[in-house]
């Protein structure tokens, strides 16, 4: 597809301008002065940009000769003369509605300004939110605005490649192949779904395969809980569920379980974890995490003990311990099950680890009130899933930790290597992709792509993807800010998504299609959300409870499932436990692991700039994925960053990965993350990364064997935005206390006093070069304002989710630089999360996320050295930057010790718009209340001041002289899943900031040079166990 | 080459002017070069045009894209456009020394190179003042650091080093300036009076501003000339003081030192007769002005930038022993990591070039050695300007944070936009040669034996 952004650019322009150029392209002189379809016209515009410059002249020229004079296309801005009602321009509007990865379901509210979404911020009513959001639900706004997305429905023409079309011709050809396939009973028709948490989409997938009895559908979706469901549904009956819950969790076991990255719930999880995570003072009770993982996370990186292992190997690691609990606990395990369990030979490490997890998990049920929790990540095959839950529920932490619930809709589906055979066998004949990918996520060993193109192949999707190429039609897929819907959250929460901009496109609902296919009609999606809760409830739905329920972003009175699942076929189980363990893994092969990626999870987000340009949470690496290895096995390999390595996969195929050495992880392991390599799909996505998932065997696609895995010629050239990672250079440097750390003793802390213990001058000692000059513009800052700001940040609570980066971004119209620019150094992220490793073993190190931007020094060392002052204090304590009075000198940033200046060394908003291809829908994500920076200038944090200074608005209209306390939230304070930031006035002792502020863990960081930080940091406080110490 | 100096027959002083030549022998040995055009001159200046249509060419493509052309990141903000300021104050130091320090210490030997020196002095400046003017964001407004009054009520922020070396920089270029044209005055009235044609009979008339050569003029040019001397020697020292100072006051682990005023007041001066060195040995040659510039000369110069170099080489000690006495580790890995860091390379080209290229000046068969004086002398402007390249990267480089470091490289333009400012210093510098005396006719007759009121009563008249 050519680039569509020409016709958006006349969709933009007035109406008037639309019709003369479409009419330019066709019959210059006749102006079909009422277009029967103008949409339809819309879609035939497919001119390159000199060609529609041409024809714009043309047009004009032609429109002169017939009027006799010339005249300039008539444009109008139009003012809001009959303002709708409560809408006040400039405020902005909040509309609650929902967000879905996978799994995962968010209940957001989304800022809209002038009918534009252009933020997304966490439902606080939403049990699965909690007020938070991820990084990703942060990106989805500029995923709405990507020129890429696909704009008209498309179909195959004459020489095989996809050609615009329109709806018209898509439903006449549509429903020709549905009522085909309907007369056959759906005898061949496949349908590929992914996960559905949408109550209505699920009652249109039951009345699918109500029409299409002989239909199959699939589960296509590397984000959804493919195994933990089907290790329920083994365990007990189809439409069983289970979630995870941390809240009082005293001890976590993660294995391979990245419940603070990717795994499903993990904002809530994050949560939870996080509130006995956090304590002020020696004594207060923390939990401890144990990770077991090959691949280092954030999760591991937040553990109290992290064991690197192999992915094969943590499932007998989990049959170890049910063996330890079994024999030394008296855990009593199913029969079936008990029989399967035995010793595991896992070497040195875990031989230690097991009886240590196994007393400290049963040390936790003893306390009152307080249970353990067993994570398994969805990397692990079904049958560690099902261990675990039977594990779990020995232990006692079901209805606690682990709790479960039975899905009445859920509809059974397949998984893509049965419908890899089903097309091989010739099986099915039609595919009808909704929302999925198959040819790019299905396992590179299914060869989906070679299959489906057998297949007469309609997709549904949000871009012209690897299947839409395939397909005989493809339609575009609305974003879901732009349609109705509805989303149940894992644990039951409901929420029904309000559109929050009309479709900018020519696209449809996923809702709607499905309807269509279902029933054979077409139905906005407005009434097929409405009517379905309005059938659910029946008699006791009223209009004024759906207002209700739109308002708070939570649908209530749902009678929820009275059934359980009933645990009983503990033999299938045994049975697969036995399967599983029956290879053992050979240790001095290599195993690739295949992990979600965590900033494009599965690809999703690969044409998203925000995303691309976000720091992997470990590696920091940007714009690419990478082949991480350890460093022992880089040795070994004789590989350095960069290098390629050839990645071997035995009969599936294979392919080079730039090499990226990664402390901590597994030996003789390699970890991919998917969703990169992406061609075709848009300018952002092109050239990103490497199609890892081309060596995924059908079977288990998220880790594989036996691998061959050697150094090959060239390199990749790849991009990490730290590259220093531990705190000692070498050289002498002495590590300076930025990361300040303790670890828990019986009743207390190692060091109490260790976050002032690391402060290298003595408060007494600073003295300020200024404190003699009265002289306001030589002396210190005057802070005189009633309230003064500053933020706590809690180290231990932060788990380097990325999620403020991403809120930064869209709160702040920070610009994406793009991949080369990286390269250069020069990231514009006003808000970074350090990650420094620390131990002296680089096999297996431990890590520390420190969120860095600007620290609002009171002395603050930028503010002298400019020569215009255009940085200068506020009364209030805010470093503030005047944009328009920069010079662009950049001796602030060179005299700023935390380096959180960032500077436009190109008009790199100018570049996102051109150069990236964003121009002209970029600008509708836009706040309208932060200056859009010009090139040459510096920009910095500034505590969110647009928000700060709204609130001193509001307050001063009430009447008050000051905020009240959390009114004002930072946008990084508002999506913390953790809620590891405090914002406020740290004037008045009453706020959250300032108590935390007055903790023992308070410090600041380089308080050394007398900046007096007003950003300040809680110190980490370690919970390991004695036992593994 | 002659073996041994001659000797001023009344002083017994080595004299300045060797084979005894007439004030008219001066005179034809001055200012004949400029009348008559010379082809190797049009080389010269063909090539640094073309070297300055780069720096046009870079400066263009940078108004156009930003600064982002160059090589700068995240940490490391100020890069080669810096450190090329800085390189060319430095240079710009020797004119000035030599014509009003040495002035007022009485120093005749100066005479004869002080209008090279000089004129250098200007056209380093002026490469100079533009690198901070471009390396800013948006030049457009590189006026904002003047206290002009406008209509925001804005004053800039007096207490940016930065805005001291506006002060700094703009006040030594107009002195200095000054001080050249009114050294100029009577020379230029001696063009005027040989000019030929009408062009230059007007353009040296209008600047020799009337000069007749009575006493009274002479009166008044003397005395100018020392107060504009008086005025320029403490300039010397300030303006590279406060250049140091963008760096002494910031609080960088190897830019925070009090030893940089003196540090770079020296480096300056340094540099500043390296260059000399490199302008006037093939100057003297070209332009046969060996018996004004004499082996004397350079030998002199050779001596300066010895012991300058040697003072420079002293700061480097001294920064390395006070990061080790001050007991601060951080500011010993600042050094550490100069050093044995990422840029050793750099450390040593610099320790190499300004510490022990000049200790050969011991000998004097090498002082006394053009051509070897001519090769020294390139070595102290390549090692000078690593110096200023060392103190801004590494410094800048690995700084506070570990998260932040990077690694700094140049791109093309950096490159093209140093040698595009060698392209304007040499363009200007082949203008000079080419329509102005390249040597103080006046103050060279001054300081000959015939200017002494005593010379030929003892009856050695020639």
């Amino acid at each position: 597809m050519s680039k569509p952004t020409e016709s958006l650019k006349a969709y933009w322009r007035s109406l008037e301008a639309h019709s003369s150029m479409v009419s330019g392209a066709e019959a210059p002189v006749s102006h079909d002065e009422f277009p029967a379809a103008p949409t339809a016209e819309l879609t035939q515009l497919r001119v390159k940009r000199r060609s529609f410059v041409g024809l714009l002249g043309a047009s004009t020229a032609l429109a002169g000769l017939t009027t006799g004079c010339l005249r300039k296309p008539v444009e109008r801005i139009m003012p809001f003369a009959k303002r709708p009602e409560d809408l006040i321009p400039g405020k902005p509007e909040f509309y609650a509605t929902g967000f879905q990865v996978g799994g995962s379901v968010l209940g957001v509210v989304a800022e809209s300004q002038d009918g534009r979404p252009i933020k997304i911020e966490g439902n606080p009513k939403h049990a699965a939110s909690q007020g938070a959001t991820d990084g990703w639900a942060q990106a989805t706004v500029l995923t709405l605005y990507d020129t890429d997305r696909s704009q008209v429905p498309q179909t195959r023409g004459e020489g095989g490649e996809l050609q615009a079309s329109d709806w018209a011709s898509a439903d006449e050809a549509i429903n020709g192949i549905l009522s085909g396939a309907r007369g056959a009973g759906g005898k061949g028709v496949a349908l590929v779904v992914p996960w559905v948490a949408s109550p209505t989409l699920r009652e249109h997938l039951k009345n699918f395969t109500k029409s299409f009895p002989q239909a199959r559908v699939f589960l296509c979706d590397p984000t959804a809980p493919a195994n933990a469901t089907a290790a329920l549904e083994m365990l007990a009956e189809q439409g069983a569920r289970a979630t995870y819950h941390l809240d009082g969790a005293e001890v976590v076991l993660a294995l391979d379980a990245d419940f603070m990255g990717d795994m499903q719930d993990h904002v809530r999880l994050a949560r939870e974890f996080a509130r006995t995570r956090s304590p002020l003072s020696p004594g207060e009770a923390m939990n401890r995490l144990y990770a077991v993982e090959p691949h280092f996370t954030i999760t591991g990186a937040n553990a109290d003990h992290r064991l690197p292992l192999r992915a094969a190997k943590v499932g007998r690691f989990l049959v170890a311990l049910a063996h330890e609990l079994v024999t030394n606990h008296g855990v009593k395990l199913p029969e079936d099950i008990a029989g399967e369990i035995g010793p595991q030979e896992l070497g040195e490490d875990a031989a230690k680890w097991v009886p240590a997890v196994a007393k400290d998990l049963i040390n936790a049920r003893t306390n009152r009130g307080k249970h353990s929790a067993i994570l398994v990540g969805e990397r692990q095959p079904a049958w560690v899933h099902g261990l675990a839950i039977i594990l779990n529920t020995a232990i006692g932490n079901q209805t606690n930790s682990l709790r479960l619930r039975h899905d009445d809709m859920a509809v059974a589906t397949e998984g893509v290597a049965a419908l890899a055979e089903a097309l091989s066998k010739g099986e099915i004949t039609t595919v009808l992709c909704l929302d999925t990918n198959p040819a790019y996520h299905a396992a590179g060993a299914l060869k989906m792509g070679e299959l489906l193109g057998r297949a007469t192949v309609v997709h549904a999707g949000f871009h012209v993807d690897e299947t839409a190429r395939l397909a005989t039609w493809h339609l575009p897929l609305s974003h879901h800010l732009e349609e109705w819907g509805d989303l149940e959250s894992s644990e039951g929460s409901m929420t029904v998504c309000q559109p929050l901009i009309e479709p900018m496109f020519d696209t449809r609902s996923a809702i709607r299609l499905l309807a269509w296919w279902a029933t054979g009609n077409q139905m906005p999606s407005y009434d097929l959300v409405y009517g379905h809760w309005q059938a659910e409830l029946g008699a006791s739905f009223s209009k004024r409870r759906w207002e209700r329920w739109l308002h708070d972003g939570i649908v209530t009175g749902v009678p929820r499932s009275p059934s359980t699942p009933v645990f009983q076929h503990f033999d299938a189980l045994a049975s697969a436990i036995k399967n599983g363990l029956k290879d053992a893994p050979q240790d001095e092969l290599f195993e690739v692991n295949f992990h979600l990626d965590p900033k494009l999870a599965d690809g999703r987000y690969a044409n998203n700039g925000w995303m691309q340009e976000v720091p992997h949470p470990m590696s920091k690496l940007c714009w690419d994925n990478a082949a991480y290895i350890s460093p022992a096995t880089a040795k070994e390999l004789k590989a350095e960053n960069c290098d390629l390595l050839n990645i071997q996969i035995p009969e599936v195929g294979e392919i080079q990965v730039p090499v990226w050495v990664m402390p901590g992880q597994a030996d003789k392991t390699v970890s991919l993350n998917i969703g990169y390599g992406r061609e075709k799909l848009g300018q952002i996505a092109e050239g990103c990364g490497v199609d890892v998932s081309k060596i995924q065997r059908g079977e288990n696609p998220w880790f594989a064997g036996n691998a061959g895995v050697s150094k090959t010629s060239g390199q990749r050239m790849i991009y990490s935005t730290q590259d220093h990672g531990t705190l000692d250079p070498g050289l002498g440097y002495p590590e300076r206390p930025i990361v300040r750390e303790t670890t828990t003793t019986e009743g207390g802390w190692a060091e109490p006093d260790f976050a002032k213990q690391g402060d290298l001058m003595k408060a007494e000692d600073l003295r300020s070069l200024w404190e003699h000059n009265e002289e306001a513009t030589l002396g210190e800052p005057k802070l005189i304002g009633k309230q003064q700001w500053g933020m706590v940040i809690d180290l231990n609570r932060c788990n380097g989710c990325n999620a403020c980066v991403a809120a930064c971004n869209a709160e702040n119209n920070i610009p994406i630089v793009g991949r080369k620019e990286v390269g250069n150094g020069r990231e514009m992220h006003w808000m970074r999360i350090d990650r420094y490793f620390s131990g002296w073993d680089v096999a297996n190190p431990e890590a520390v996320m420190q969120p860095m931007l600007c620290q609002h020094c009171e002395t603050a060392p930028c503010e002298n050295v400019c020569p215009v002052a255009a940085t200068a204090h506020s009364p209030e304590g805010l470093n503030d930057m005047a944009y328009n009075r920069c010079i662009g000198t950049r001796y602030c940033a060179n005299n700023c010790p935390y380096k959180v200046r960032r500077f436009n060394f190109h008009n790199y908003n100018l570049r996102m718009e051109e150069d990236m291809g964003l121009d002209p829908l970029v600008r509708m994500g836009r706040n309208p209340d932060v200056t859009v920076r010009f090139r040459g200038v510096i920009e910095k944090c500034s505590y969110c001041v647009q928000r700060i200074n709204g609130a001193k608005i509001e307050a001063h209209i009430s009447g008050r002289d000051t905020v009240e306390d959390g009114v004002i939230v930072t946008a990084c304070e508002q999506v913390c899943p953790t809620e590891a930031i405090a914002f406020g006035d740290i004037a008045d002792p009453s706020t959250r900031v300032a108590k935390l502020r007055a903790t023992k863990r308070n410090y600041g960081v380089l308080t050394d040079l007398y900046t007096r930080p007003r950003t300040t940091y809680l110190g980490r406080v370690r919970n390991p166990n004695p036992e593994l110490a | 080459m002659a073996a041994f100096d001659e000797l001023d027959p009344l002083s017994g002083r080595k004299v300045l002017v060797e084979n005894n030549l007439t004030f008219h022998d001066v005179t034809e040995a001055v200012a004949a070069p400029i009348e008559i055009p010379n082809a190797r001159w049009w080389g010269f200046f063909i090539v640094s045009v073309m070297m300055l249509g780069l720096l046009l060419v870079s400066l263009g493509w940078l108004f156009w894209e930003g600064v982002g052309i160059w090589g700068l990141n995240n940490p490391v903000d100020w890069g080669w456009a810096i450190v090329n300021f800085v390189f060319w104050v430095g240079i710009g130091h020797a004119g000035t020394l030599i014509s009003a320090v040495l002035f007022l210490f009485r120093q005749k030997w100066r005479t004869s190179i002080n209008r090279a020196a000089e004129a250098m002095t200007i056209f380093a400046v002026i490469c100079a003042l533009l690198f901070p003017t471009v390396h800013t964001g948006r030049p457009w407004f590189i006026y904002w650091p003047l206290p002009i009054p406008n209509q925001m009520g804005m004053w800039p922020n007096f207490r940016s080093p930065l805005l001291w070396d506006v002060f700094a920089v703009s006040t030594y270029f107009t002195v200095s300036l000054l001080f050249w044209y009114v050294g100029l005055i009577p020379d230029l009235a001696t063009m005027r009076d040989r000019a030929k044609t009408t062009t230059r009979k007007i353009a040296y008339g209008i600047f020799s501003l009337g000069w007749r050569g009575s006493t009274r003029h002479w009166q008044h040019y003397e005395k100018a000339y020392l107060i504009l001397a008086g005025l320029a020697t403490p300039l010397v020292l300030s303006v590279h003081t406060i250049v140091s100072f963008d760096f002494a006051v910031s609080q960088l682990p190897g830019w925070h030192t009090t030893i940089f005023p003196p540090y770079f007041v020296a480096g300056a001066i340094f540099s500043g007769f390296g260059m000399v060195l490199t302008l006037l040995v093939p100057l003297r040659s070209w332009f046969k002005l060996e018996n004004l510039v004499t082996i004397k000369h350079l030998e002199n110069m050779a001596k300066i930038i010895l012991v300058t170099g040697t003072m420079v080489g002293y700061a480097y000690g001294m920064e390395f022993f006070i990061a080790w006495y001050s007991g601060n580790p951080y500011e010993q890995f600042a050094f550490a990591n100069r050093a044995f860091g990422d840029y050793w390379w750099a450390y040593w080209i610099m320790i190499s070039c300004n510490v022990i290229s000049p200790q050969l000046f011991w000998f004097k068969a090498i002082r006394r050695s053009p051509l070897l004086l001519f090769i020294i002398s390139i070595f102290v402007n390549i090692g000078m300007w690593f110096e200023r390249f060392v103190i801004t990267v590494t410094s800048l480089h690995h700084d506070f944070l570990p998260s932040s470091w990077d690694y700094y490289s140049p791109t093309f333009w950096d490159m093209t936009t140093l040698i595009g400012s060698f392209g304007l210093f040499f363009t200007l510098f082949c203008l000079f040669v080419r329509f102005l005396p390249t040597i103080a006719m006046a103050e060279v007759k001054s300081v000959m034996p015939q200017a002494d009121p005593h010379f030929g009563e003892d009856g050695h008249h020639e």
